[in-house]
């Protein structure tokens, strides 16, 4: 079989075997062609994981290497050693025969180095660890690799880094999401503008998700418990419902499904806090208007589903 | 429905040219089977939905009665489990299929409550949870709930073990006999495909099924469960053991894939001792060696989830893996640079071998 041939998948090949004459040889065939790996793949696949797991190995080992010493060294030693290990990794990224992948791995490391060299400097100077001071600091240099390199990963760990630093900051989740759905907004933006370096619908799905979570939680514990997270506000209120009716909004017009399946089980958890904190003392209420609010979603995402032409789950 | 139907016809056709095909019936049950447009967000949203629901319900239903007694329980019971045994019997949708999953779920806790009501042993409990999920899967053998039904199996057998006080039955043991099953539903899929056709969609859940449960283990299993953490009677050689099984199924997976690529002049030690080697720190830690194989094995055999949520848990093992380890940090060090020269070393070697053959 051509290796570029489009395969078919599992649930195809069975269901073909299970409705045709085809021998048991014939069957072995079509798993050995469409469901196995190939040669070259195979090779191709040794080759990374000797290359990935040599250079990984290698610098856990230097890590631990230095760590084992790491109480002895002098500390202008210590600022050498990560930046030789910063240097190390950066060089090779701009040297032009290395290949696009491989300068964006390199480039990866190299950000998270800035990190353990801040790391370093708050241990030398004692300035405390993990504040927002210093992961703004660590986003600052590392902002320009982000935007330039344009590599998925990179941009998760910057993401990360933003959400960790607005949360150490304001000490709620509100700045968080509003964040993620900015992000979000941004990123649909940038891919409507540059389609041909779109970023995939996996990574604005990592993205969305943890949003939605956040704004959930943090909305219907706000209408539960006035203590919990502070008292209920109707900012952050007018908020969460134009970032919940913008992703709406969006996903309709974009096709996709598991933001609208998102978004339905949000509303539907925040309604209940709301019903529940009211009629504490009978369940059936909330009880039906969740069936009736979880049937009502249902029976729309099968109409979206069966209007939808090019959508995306 | 009709836009996002998988389209067999063609591509059958264009793989098996000479093969006669119902493609009615081809196509309807790949599009039942398959992942298309939509389907996951569909059933995610009525299996979380029905919990909720049902939840809900049996809160307000805890409203009206103070102390429920048994009988309500059975009466609850009967109907959820008689619900979902009629629901997987009679409809084949897979939207339907997560309800009746949510709905078995309550079914179970709601005869758990009745027996423990009733004042049971927890063991007598667990053993008619293991019977009753057992049974469930029999008559469902469907996605949601065969794949939830063996991690209920896998706890059940746990408890089990765990109320029954069997000094040498542990956890650890369980876990060896899953991994077993598991690499056998692996590599055994190629001959259940050929022979027994009608069954490989079910043989395909219980792979996973497996693999989630192992994976709920070794992501969850070690952490804060004193009574399964700490087994005094519970002989130290089980660890070993359970490394050596894993390293035997890995050496089984690569000599099946070198007999496969033997009339393709691969050299055995490009299939079977490189790959074999990456096992070396599996010795540290037997997290590490599960998702190493379970990565490999779904990786040759080209399992998306599989392949996606074994990677995910190698990366929380490698992690995990430098709180477990009580060497010194020289020690750690020496063995990491020594391994890590040794595969650069095959990685240059195998890409002069490859060049030299260009």
């Amino acid at each position: 079989m051509e290796q570029h041939e489009r395969r078919l998948s599992r649930t195809e090949l069975t269901a073909l075997a299970n409705h045709s004459d085809l021998s048991p040889e014939q069957k072995k065939q079509g798993f050995r062609d469409h469901i196995l790996i190939h040669r070259t793949e195979y090779q191709q696949f040794l080759q990374w994981v000797l290359l990935v797991g040599g250079i990984g190995l290698l610098a856990f080992g230097l890590i631990f290497f230095f760590a084992f010493n790491w109480r002895d060294i002098p500390a202008n030693w210590k600022f050498a050693t990560v930046w030789i290990f910063l240097l190390g990794f950066l060089i090779p990224s701009f040297l032009p025969k290395t290949p696009l992948l491989t300068k964006q791995l390199l480039i990866t490391i190299s950000s998270i180095l800035v990190g353990v060299l801040f790391a370093v400097f708050g241990q030398i100077y004692q300035t405390g660890a993990f504040t927002y001071q210093f992961i703004a600091l660590w986003l600052a240099l590392i902002s320009i690799w982000v935007f330039t390199t344009h590599f998925v990963p990179l941009w998760i760990l910057f993401h990360l880094l933003f959400c960790i630093a607005l949360y150490d900051y304001f000490d709620n989740f509100f700045a968080v999401y509003v964040y993620l759905f900015g992000a979000v907004a941004l990123t649909v933006l940038w891919n409507q503008w540059k389609p041909g370096k779109a970023f995939p619908y996996w990574y604005l799905l990592v993205l969305l998700t943890p949003a939605i979570v956040f704004c959930t939680a943090r909305t219907s514990v706000m209408i539960v418990d006035n203590r919990f997270m502070g008292q209920f506000s109707w900012t952050e209120f007018s908020v969460f419902i134009c970032c919940i009716v913008s992703l709406f909004c969006l996903a309709l017009f974009k096709k996709w499904l598991v933001p609208i399946a998102h978004i339905a089980l949000s509303l539907i958890i925040i309604l209940n806090a709301k019903v529940i904190s009211t009629w504490e003392d009978n369940l059936f209420i909330p009880a039906f208007l969740t069936l009736g609010a979880l049937v009502g979603s249902v029976f729309f995402l099968i109409y979206l589903r069966n209007t939808w032409k090019n959508g995306k789950a | 429905m009709e836009k996002h139907k998988i389209n067999l016809a063609e591509h059958g056709k264009m793989c098996f040219p000479e093969a006669v095909f119902e493609e009615p019936k081809a196509e309807k049950e790949a599009n039942y089977h398959g992942a298309h447009f939509g389907i996951r967000a569909l059933e995610y949203l009525v299996f979380v939905g029905t919990l909720l629901t049902l939840g809900l319900f049996t809160a307000a239903m805890f409203q009206i009665m103070k102390h429920p007694t048994v009988e309500f329980y059975c009466l609850m019971a009967g109907i959820l489990i008689g619900t979902t045994i009629l629901l997987h019997l009679l409809v084949k949708q897979r939207l339907v299929d997560a309800l009746a999953t949510g709905i078995a779920v309550f079914g179970i806790m709601s005869l758990d409550a009745a027996m423990f009501t009733s004042n049971w042993a927890d063991r007598h409990v667990g053993l008619v949870d293991l019977f009753l999920i057992i049974a469930l899967i029999l008559i469902s053998r469907k996605n949601l709930l065969t794949i939830l039904g063996i991690v209920g199996i896998f706890w059940s057998v746990n408890w089990i073990f765990d109320e029954y006080q069997l000094h040498f039955y542990t956890i650890k043991l369980v876990v060896m006999l899953f991994t077993l099953i598991l690499a056998i539903l692996v590599y055994l899929e190629e001959g259940i495909l050929m022979r027994f056709t009608k069954w490989s969609y079910f043989f395909n859940y219980l792979k996973h099924g497996f693999f989630v449960a192992l994976t709920s283990y070794y992501v969850f299993g070690f952490i804060h469960w004193p009574r399964w953490y700490v087994r005094p009677m519970e002989p130290a050689w089980y660890g070993i053991a359970m490394y050596v099984e894993i390293l035997l199924l890995a050496l089984a997976l690569f000599i099946w894939q070198y007999q496969r690529m033997k009339d393709q002049r691969i050299p055995l030690w490009l299939v079977v001792f490189i790959p074999l080697s990456l096992f070396l720190l599996g010795v540290f830690s037997v997290k590490i060696a599960f998702f190493l194989l379970a990565f490999l094995a779904f990786l040759f055999t080209r399992s998306i989830f599989g392949i996606v949520a074994s990677a995910l848990g190698l990366i929380y093992a490698v992690f995990h893996f430098y709180y477990e380890l009580e060497w010194t940090l020289m020690h750690k060090s020496l063995f990491f640079m020594g391994l890590g020269a040794l595969y650069l070393a095959l990685y240059f070697v195998l890409t002069a071998k490859k060049g030299s053959h260009e």
